[in-house]
C-alpha cells in the first residue's frame, strides 16, 4: 500500500518558492491501478517522483507498506528502487549504449545477480512484452512503442511491488500508446502489482480503476470510471 | 557581421553554461603554448646572448685571425700589421677563469694591448672612477672588472680577486671598474680585462696569442685582404669575419635546440588534441541548437564558421595566456639550458630572458592557427547537421564506429610511412625524416584508438558478462559505445605517455651506454687536471715541470698526458687531441667500432695515423682506412684513420693522435691532463700526496679518482636531461586535462543516463565507480598504446634522431621500471581526472537528471 499524508514539495526557483505539491493526502491500496490526471504543471511528475523514492517531500510523509520513504537513507531508497519500484518515463529513458536486453537486465545487473539468471529473467520479460525478436537491438533501432515496451520490461524485471508510469504514452501514436496501456493493465491484472499512471489523457486514465484529478499541486477530485 | 552576432549570442553564452570545459581547454592550450614559448625564448636568449657577447668582444673588428684553441706565435703580429689594407691589428688572449672559492662562477678574461685597442673597443670607467695611471694599467696583477660584477661580489678598486688561471690560484688587484655598457655587458657582466702581457704570463701563453683582431680599410675588399693575409700566415690559421663565430655557435647548438623544440612541439600537439576534443564535445552538446539555427536560416558554412571560430577563440585566449606563462617558464628553463650549454659546448652567461616580438606573435599564431585547424573537422561535422535532424548523440558515435576500420587502415599506412621515414639520412645535418617518422608514428597509433576502444570495450564486456562485475561491464560498455568522445582523449594522453616512455627509454639506454663506455674507457686510477678545466674555454694546462716531475714519482706504472684543443674541422667545431697511444694500448681501453683497441692504437702510432670519433666519422662520411685532411703549421696533410671509436664526451667530433705526432706537428710537448696508472700494489692516497707535494701549495690542480670522474660524467649527463623531463611532465599535464575534459563532458552529457541508472537502483557509489571505472579503462588503454608507441618512439630517437643529430650510437636497453612508472602515471592520471566527474555524477539529483533534455 502507498500512503501520502499532507505531502508538500516546494522548489525554490529564481528566488521564489514554487509549491509543486501542496498538502496532498492519498492512499493507494496494493494491487490498485490508479491514474493521476491533470494538466501540465499540476504536480503529476512530482508525485510520481515522491512515490518512486527519487525525491523527498518538503513536508509530510510517504509510506510504502510499512516503510516511511522520506525518512530512509539514500542507500535504502536505492535498494527499494532496485527491487520494489519500477518506473516508466515518457521519453523511455533507455541507455543508448546498451541493447534492449541489456537495458532490461540493468536493475538485476546492479543488484549483482548471476549472468545466467539475468539472461533467463530478461528473456521472460522480453517474451511478456512481445519483443523477444528485438533482444539485441539498440534503442535507436526500435520504434517508439517498442522502446516503451523495453522500458516497461525493465521496470518489471525485478518484479517490483509498484510500477510508476509517467506519461508513458505521451510520446507514442495512438496504436502504440494503446498497446502500452493494455500491457500495463495486463500486468496489474495478472501480476497484482500496484500501478500508478500519470497522464493528461482522459482516454488513458479511463483504463485505471480510480482517477485522481490534480490541479495546482492539490487533489481536485477522485472518480471511478 | 551576422555570424559574429550569432557567435556572440551562442558561444560566448555557452561559456557560462560550460565554464569547466572552456577553462580546462584554455588551460591546456596555455600550457602547451607556454612550453613552446619557454623553449623558444630560452633558445633565443642563449643565441642572442652568445651573439651579443661575440659582437661586443669583437668590437669594430672586421676580420679575426685565430687557430681555434691552439693559439699561435705572437711574432706573426708585425707581419699582419704590414699587410696592405690592414688599418689596425690588436692581439688578444681570451680565456675563461673560474673564481677561486666560488664553484660554478667564472669570468671571461680578455688580455688586450691597451695601446692597440682604441680602433676596436671602447672602455669606459664607472662613474666617479679616476682615469687609472699607466702603471696601474700595466701592473702585473692589475685587472679591470665590470661594475656589475664588482657589485655582485662586493669588490671595489683595490680589492683582491683570486682566479684559477692555468693550474694555479692567482691573485689580481681590481684597478678599475668598467661601466655597464658595450663590452662590459657581455656575459652578463662576468668579464674582466687585463694587459696582454699579464694575461700571457697568467695563462701560461708566453709568446702566444689566441686571436688578432683587425680593422681593415674600406677601399680593399675583405676577400682581397684575406688572400693577402694568407700569404703571410701559416696555413692552419683562419681569417674570418667575427659574425662567422655566431654561425658556428648556431650550428653547434642546432641539434640541441632542435631536440628541445621538438619536445615542446609535442606538448603543443597534445594541447591541440584537447581543442579538437573540446570543439567536438561542443558540437555534440549543442546539436539541438545547431538544428534550431539551421532551421532559422543559418547556412552550413555559417555553422562551420561558428565552431571553427570557437576553436580559434579557445586557441587565441589560451595562446595569449600561454605566451605570458611561457616567458615566466622560460626564465626557469634558461638557467638549466645555459648550464647544459656551459657544460657541453661553451662558457655562457645569459643576461636574462629576451625574445623578439616575432616569437610571441609566432607562439600566439601557432596556438591559434593550430586550434583553428584542430576544430575544422568537428566544425565540418557540425555543418552536416540538417535543420530537421538535431544530430542525435547516437548518430555521432555511430559515424565514428563506421569510420573506425578506415581509421585503423590509415593508422597502418602511417606506421608503414613511419618506418619508411627512418631510412633516409639527415637533410642538411637535421634528422628531418626522423621527425616525420615520429609524427607518423604518433598519428598512426592515434588512428588505432577508435577501433581499439571498440574491441577493448566489447572484449571487457564479454569478460565481465561471466564474472559478475556489473559496474566494470557498464564502464566497458561506455568505453566502446562512446568511441568518438573517448578516442581523442585516449590519443592525446597516449601521445604524452609515449613521449614519457620514449624519452625514458632513450635516456635510460643512453645513460647505460655512457655508463658502459665510462667503465670501459676510464681505466686510469687517477686523473690529474687543472681545476679550471672544469669550465669550458679555460684552456688550462698542467705546468710542464709538474708533468716532467710526475713521471719520476714512485708507485706510478704509466702516465698518459692528454692534450685537447677545439678547432674547426670539416666545417664544424671538433676536438683535436693527443695521448700516449702505447700507454693507452697497454693499460687503457677505447671502444672501437671495429677491431681491437691495443692493435689499432699501436698501428696508428706506427703509421703516424689518427683515430676519430664515431660522430666525426658520420659527419664527414669517413671510415677506417680513409685519410683525414688536416691543416697544420707545415701545410695540409692527410693522416690515415686507423680506427673509429665511440665517444660520448662531445658531439662535435674528436680526432686523437699519438703524442709523438702531436709534438712533431704542433711543437707542443706539454699536457692538459694526466691519466695516471698506478703500479701494482701501490697506494692511491700515497701517490696522490706525492703529486700534491709536487704541485705545490698555490696549485689549483684537481686529483680525481676514476670512480669520482665516472660519477661526475654521469652527473653532467643527468643534468642535461632536466629540461627534457620537465617538458615531458608538461605534456602529461595537458593530457590529464584532456581526460578530465572528456570525463567531465561525458558526465554532463550523460546526466539523463546517470539519472536513469540511479532511478533503476544504482547507488551513488556505483555511479561514481562506473565513471571511475571508465577513467581507469581509458587509462589502461592509454598505457598499452603509450607503451607500444613509446617503445617505437625510443627506437626512432636512438637509431635515427640522435644518431643523425649527434652521431652517437646508443645501445637500446629496455627497463621494466618505465612500464611501472608509466602505468602508475597513466592510471593515476586517468583516475585523478575521473575523480571530480565521478563525484559530480554521484551527487546528481535524479528528478532533474531524468527530466533533462540535453
Amino acid at each position: 500500500m502507498i500512503r501520502l499524508e499532507q505531502v508538500t514539495r516546494v522548489y525554490p526557483i529564481g528566488g521564489a518558492d514554487v509549491r509543486a505539491i501542496d498538502g496532498i493526502t492519498l492512499t493507494i491500496p496494493t494491487g490498485e491501478f490508479v491514474a493521476l490526471m491533470g494538466p501540465s504543471g499540476c504536480g503529476k511528475t512530482t508525485l510520481i517522483n515522491l512515490i518512486g523514492a527519487i525525491d523527498r517531500p518538503t513536508s509530510g510523509g510517504v509510506w510504502l507498506d510499512e516503510e516511511r520513504l522520506d525518512l530512509l537513507s539514500d542507500d535504502r531508497l536505492t535498494r527499494l528502487r532496485r527491487t520494489d519500484i519500477g518506473i516508466v518515463y515518457q521519453f523511455f529513458n533507455l541507455l543508448p549504449t546498451l541493447s534492449a536486453s541489456e537495458n532490461i537486465g540493468l536493475p538485476l545487473l546492479l543488484y549483482g545477480l548471476p549472468a545466467r539468471e539475468i539472461a533467463a529473467r530478461v528473456a521472460r520479460q522480453l517474451e511478456q512484452v512481445g519483443l523477444a525478436h528485438r533482444a539485441h537491438h539498440w534503442p535507436h533501432e526500435l520504434s517508439g512503442g517498442e522502446q516503451q515496451r523495453v522500458a516497461i520490461a525493465r521496470a518489471i524485471v525485478a518484479e517490483p511491488r509498484v510500477i510508476l508510469a509517467d506519461e508513458p504514452t505521451g510520446n507514442l501514436d495512438s496504436v502504440a500508446g494503446g498497446a502500452v496501456l493494455e500491457l500495463l493493465q495486463r500486468l496489474n491484472r495478472e501480476g497484482r502489482q500496484t500501478i500508478v499512471l500519470a497522464t493528461h489523457s482522459a482516454e488513458a486514465a479511463r483504463r485505471a480503476g480510480r482517477i485522481v484529478h490534480l490541479r495546482d499541486g492539490k487533489v481536485e477530485g477522485i472518480e471511478r470510471p | 557581421m551576422r555570424i559574429w552576432t550569432v557567435f556572440r549570442l551562442t558561444l560566448v553564452r555557452n561559456v557560462r553554461v560550460n565554464p569547466v570545459r572552456v577553462l580546462v581547454t584554455v588551460a591546456g592550450v596555455a600550457i602547451g603554448v607556454a612550453a613552446f614559448t619557454a623553449v623558444q625564448a630560452a633558445n633565443e636568449s642563449v643565441l642572442r646572448s652568445f651573439g651579443r657577447a661575440i659582437d661586443v668582444v669583437a668590437g669594430k673588428a672586421t676580420l679575426q685571425i685565430s687557430a681555434g684553441e691552439l693559439g699561435f706565435d705572437e711574432r706573426l703580429l708585425p707581419a699582419v700589421q704590414r699587410v696592405n689594407g690592414v688599418v689596425a691589428a690588436a692581439p688578444i688572449i681570451q680565456s675563461v677563469a673560474p673564481i677561486a672559492g666560488r664553484p660554478g662562477q667564472a669570468l671571461l678574461v680578455l688580455g688586450v694591448d691597451l695601446f692597440a685597442e682604441d680602433p676596436f673597443r671602447e672602455y669606459r670607467l664607472a662613474g666617479g672612477d679616476r682615469p687609472p695611471r699607466l702603471e696601474d694599467l700595466l701592473g702585473p696583477e692589475a685587472i679591470f672588472v665590470t661594475s656589475a660584477f664588482a657589485r655582485e661580489n662586493g669588490l671595489q678598486r683595490g680589492s683582491s680577486l683570486w682566479l684559477l688561471v692555468g693550474s694555479k690560484r692567482q691573485r689580481f688587484v681590481v684597478k678599475g671598474l668598467l661601466a655597464s655598457q658595450g663590452l662590459a655587458r657581455a656575459y652578463d657582466g662576468n668579464l674582466a680585462v687585463l694587459d696582454i702581457a699579464t694575461a700571457q704570463v697568467a695563462f701560461d701563453k708566453f709568446g702566444r696569442l689566441d686571436r688578432i683582431d683587425l680593422v681593415t680599410g674600406e677601399q680593399v675588399s675583405l676577400d682581397e685582404i684575406r688572400a693577402r693575409l694568407a700569404t703571410v700566415l701559416p696555413p692552419h690559421l683562419t681569417v674570418q669575419r667575427p659574425d662567422r663565430r655566431n654561425q658556428q655557435v648556431e650550428k653547434m647548438l642546432r641539434a640541441f635546440r632542435l631536440n628541445l623544440t621538438a619536445l615542446s612541439a609535442i606538448a603543443l600537439l597534445v594541447a591541440l588534441f584537447l581543442v579538437y576534443n573540446a570543439v567536438s564535445l561542443s558540437v555534440l552538446q549543442r546539436r539541438r541548437q545547431i538544428g534550431i539555427l539551421r532551421s532559422l536560416g543559418l547556412t552550413r558554412a555559417g555553422v562551420a564558421a561558428l565552431f571553427a571560430a570557437e576553436g580559434a577563440a579557445l586557441g587565441l585566449v589560451g595562446s595569449l595566456l600561454g605566451v605570458g606563462g611561457g616567458l615566466l617558464l622560460g626564465r626557469a628553463l634558461l638557467q638549466s639550458v645555459s648550464q647544459t650549454i656551459s657544460a657541453l659546448y661553451a662558457y655562457l652567461r645569459v643576461e636574462g630572458i629576451e625574445v623578439a616580438p616575432g616569437l610571441l606573435w609566432l607562439a600566439v599564431g601557432l596556438g591559434t592557427a593550430g586550434a583553428l585547424a584542430a576544430s575544422l573537422a568537428p566544425a565540418y561535422s557540425a555543418s552536416r547537421i540538417g535543420p530537421k535532424e538535431a544530430m542525435h548523440l547516437g548518430s555521432f558515435e555511430r559515424a565514428w564506429i563506421r569510420r573506425s576500420p578506415l581509421a585503423l587502415l590509415l593508422g597502418l599506412l602511417l606506421l608503414v610511412a613511419s618506418f619508411v621515414f627512418t631510412r633516409p639520412g639527415p637533410v642538411g645535418g637535421t634528422p628531418l625524416f626522423g621527425y616525420l617518422s615520429l609524427a607518423c608514428l604518433i598519428f598512426g597509433i592515434a588512428c588505432f584508438t577508435p577501433q581499439l576502444l571498440r574491441w577493448a570495450g566489447a572484449g571487457l564486456q564479454a569478460l565481465c558478462g561471466n564474472r559478475r562485475a556489473p559496474l566494470l561491464r557498464l564502464a566497458a560498455g561506455n568505453l566502446s559505445a562512446q568511441v568518438g568522445r573517448n578516442a581523442v582523449a585516449v590519443a592525446a594522453m597516449m601521445a604524452a605517455i609515449a613521449m614519457l616512455v620514449g624519452l625514458t627509454l632513450m635516456i635510460g639506454s643512453f645513460r647505460r651506454t655512457v655508463e658502459l663506455w665510462v667503465e670501459q674507457t676510464i681505466r686510469a686510477d687517477l686523473i690529474v687536471s687543472p681545476t679550471a678545466r672544469y669550465v669550458k674555454g679555460s684552456g688550462a694546462r698542467l705546468p710542464d715541470n709538474f708533468v716532467e716531475g710526475a713521471s719520476g714519482i714512485g708507485g706510478i706504472a704509466a702516465l698518459d698526458p692528454f692534450v685537447g684543443r677545439r678547432v674547426e674541422l670539416l666545417g664544424q667545431e671538433a676536438l683535436l687531441a693527443s695521448g700516449d697511444f702505447e700507454v693507452v694500448a697497454r693499460y687503457g681501453n677505447l671502444l672501437f667500432r671495429r677491431g681491437d683497441s691495443a692493435t689499432i692504437l699501436r698501428r696508428a702510432k706506427a703509421e703516424g695515423g689518427v683515430i676519430i670519433s664515431e660522430s666525426l666519422a658520420l659527419a664527414g662520411g669517413l671510415r677506417e682506412g680513409d685519410r683525414l685532411p688536416l691543416t697544420v703549421p707545415s701545410g695540409r696533410v692527410e693522416l690515415p684513420i686507423a680506427g673509429v671509436f665511440y665517444d660520448y664526451a662531445t658531439d662535435g667530433g674528436k680526432v686523437v693522435m699519438d703524442r709523438t705526432l702531436w709534438a712533431q706537428v704542433w711543437g707542443d710537448h706539454g699536457a692538459d691532463v694526466l691519466a695516471i696508472y698506478l703500479a701494482p700494489g701501490s697506494d692511491e692516497a700515497t701517490v696522490r700526496q706525492r703529486l700534491e707535494a709536487l704541485a705545490g701549495e698555490d696549485a689549483a690542480i684537481s686529483f680525481t679518482s676514476s670512480r669520482a670522474l665516472k660519477a661526475k660524467v654521469l652527473e653532467i649527463f643527468d643534468s642535461t636531461f632536466v629540461v627534457a623531463r620537465a617538458l615531458e611532465l608538461i605534456a602529461i599535464l595537458v593530457a590529464v586535462l584532456g581526460v578530465f575534459n572528456v570525463l567531465w563532458a561525458s558526465v554532463l552529457s550523460r546526466r539523463r543516463e546517470i539519472g536513469i541508472l540511479r532511478s533503476v537502483g544504482a547507488t551513488r557509489g556505483q555511479v561514481a565507480r562506473i565513471v571511475l571505472g571508465e577513467a581507469g579503462l581509458l587509462g589502461l588503454l592509454v598505457e598499452v598504446l603509450g607503451l607500444l608507441a613509446g617503445l617505437c618512439l625510443s627506437l626512432i630517437l636512438i637509431h635515427v634522431i640522435n644518431k643523425q643529430s649527434f652521431g652517437w650510437t646508443i645501445q637500446f636497453q629496455f627497463s621494466w621500471w618505465v612500464v611501472i612508472k608509466s602505468s602508475i602515471l597513466a592510471l593515476g592520471a586517468a583516475l585523478l581526472a575521473g575523480y571530480f566527474p565521478a563525484r559530480q555524477a554521484a551527487q546528481m539529483e535524479i528528478p532533474a537528471a531524468v527530466a533533462y533534455e540535453g
